[in-house]
């Protein structure tokens, strides 16, 4: 399979039945489709296939190899010529871009008048093209190669919520802190804490803090009070050491493979075929 | 003692995969939705299909009644699919086999009129058609994968002990019928 050993390529041309200016050209709008819309694709002209029944071979093709990414946009055009069969093979992801009805249009309009008269070369080239354009058009495949767009936007936000929360509440509890170690006489900052006493209340379960505090300015001198569930020093004592066992990142792929890789789409078999 | 008896049976039961089992039930319930939704998408063709044959073939009344009153009684008939039954579901294929059947009819006896063969809504109607008819194939396919997964599940040692116990029970394919084979085929 050629698009396995380089990635701009889609075209699978055995018998060399088409030109090779006709698979460029074609191999640079379906490298394209791949690259705008996530639509991976194979298109295969062959002299004749075993069982000589287009759809099934493309159905076993899709499915095998996996043509398609995780939305299961694959395509595949199958042409045999000795067979005299031809298949559109639309992903289960596809088949609302692509109806059969739509692939049938394609076919009759597109692709047969040139089969009838042998001329293989325009009849692919001119199925591949009007395929693209339908899927262009769609807009709910738009950066579907990439990934969930979507949700990766709503992560990022996700963070960004937290993150602001978190440093509202960190300048919230500083100005508070700064507000509360201020001296009430001449506003000078900080008032150094010079005692401290905790009262333990074991029946009610308090802890009585006291905490004076002296200006060390105009020598203002305050004393503060307040109380705390009383802390028997069990806290957090009871988590685990989380020590979870490390695996080296082993076997990174050779370097220079320019290659694709199909991305285990499935095929229910959409699509439109038939015998010319 | 009773917590460890629990935890004996928590153990033994993971061993055993109750979870496993719970996952291959679902992938089969998932499984067969998409069977009866893929038979579904053709019956709400065929209104469609019979409407523009009609427009052409006017004296083929008969074929054209025998597809809508085999498709009413095909789409009364839904398996729920906690209770698929080797009944249920030998009734479930004869009702859509009939379906199958009446529309190869119909299909064959277009051939005879060459302007709905050139018309080209009739044309994606059959293509439509014949794209539902691969996806309940195909789904069809996916479903016995699913149930005979499952089956070697539950069947397997020492599964088996628990798989009844949990009401697990063998669940049944789809056999290829004669409703099967004389699917319409639809050739140009």
């Amino acid at each position: 399979m050629e698009y396995l050993q380089e990635k701009t390529r889609h075209v699978c041309k055995p018998a060399g039945i088409i030109s090779p200016e006709t698979v460029q050209q074609m191999d640079s709008m379906l490298y394209r489709l791949e690259h705008d819309k996530g639509v991976q694709s194979v298109v295969a002209v062959v002299e004749n296939i075993e069982g000589g029944d287009c759809y099934d071979f493309a159905l076993t093709l899709g499915n095998k190899l996996g043509v398609g990414n995780r939305q299961n946009t694959g395509l595949i055009i199958l042409l045999s010529t000795q067979d005299r069969c031809y298949q559109i093979l639309t992903g289960e992801g596809l088949e609302g871009t692509l109806p059969d009805a739509i692939c049938r249009r394609i076919e009759n309009r597109k692709m047969i008048p040139y089969l009838k008269t042998g001329d293989w070369n325009n009849a692919m080239l001119q199925t591949v093209a009007t395929v693209c354009g339908v899927i262009r058009g769609d807009d709910s495949l738009l950066n579907a190669g990439n990934g969930n767009n979507d949700r990766n936007d709503s992560d990022y936000s996700f963070v960004w919520i937290i993150l602001a929360l978190i440093v509202t509440g960190g300048f919230i509890s500083w100005r508070s802190n700064r507000k509360r170690n201020t001296c009430p006489k001449c506003g000078a900052y900080p008032m150094q804490r010079v005692d401290s006493r905790i009262q333990i209340d074991r029946i009610q379960g308090v802890e009585h803090h006291q905490e004076m505090y002296r200006c060390p300015k105009c020598g203002h001198t305050e004393c503060r009070s307040h109380d705390e569930p009383f802390d028997n020093g069990a806290g957090f004592g009871e988590f685990p050491p989380i020590i979870g066992p490390f695996r080296g990142f082993g076997g990174g792929s050779g370097g220079g493979f320019s290659g694709g890789s199909f991305g285990g789409g499935s095929f229910g078999g959409g699509g439109s075929g038939g015998r010319f | 003692m009773t917590a460890a008896i629990a935890m004996v049976c928590m153990v033994l039961l993971n061993s055993c995969s109750y979870n496993k089992m719970v996952e291959k039930d679902e992938d089969v319930s998932t499984a067969w939705s998409n069977v009866e939704t893929q038979y579904q998408r053709r019956a709400d063709l065929i209104p469609n299909l019979v409407s523009t044959v009609k427009g052409y073939a006017q004296h083929e009344s008969s074929t054209l009644e025998a597809v809508v009153e085999a498709r009413s009684k095909a789409t009364q008939i839904t398996v729920d699919p906690t209770h698929l039954t080797a009944n249920k579901l030998a009734e479930y294929q004869k009702a859509q086999g009939e379906v199958s059947s009446a529309l190869g009819k119909l299909l064959a006896v277009t051939e005879n009129y060459p302007q709905l063969q050139a018309n080209e809504h009739f044309s994606e109607l059959q293509a439509q058609l014949e794209g539902t008819e691969n996806r309940i194939t195909e789904a069809r396919k996916r479903y016995n994968e699913a149930v005979q997964d499952y089956n070697v599940l539950i069947r397997s040692f020492p599964n088996n002990l628990f798989a009844g116990m949990f009401g697990f029970s063998k669940k049944e394919k789809f056999e290829a019928d004669a409703g099967a084979s004389a699917a319409p085929k639809v050739e140009f």
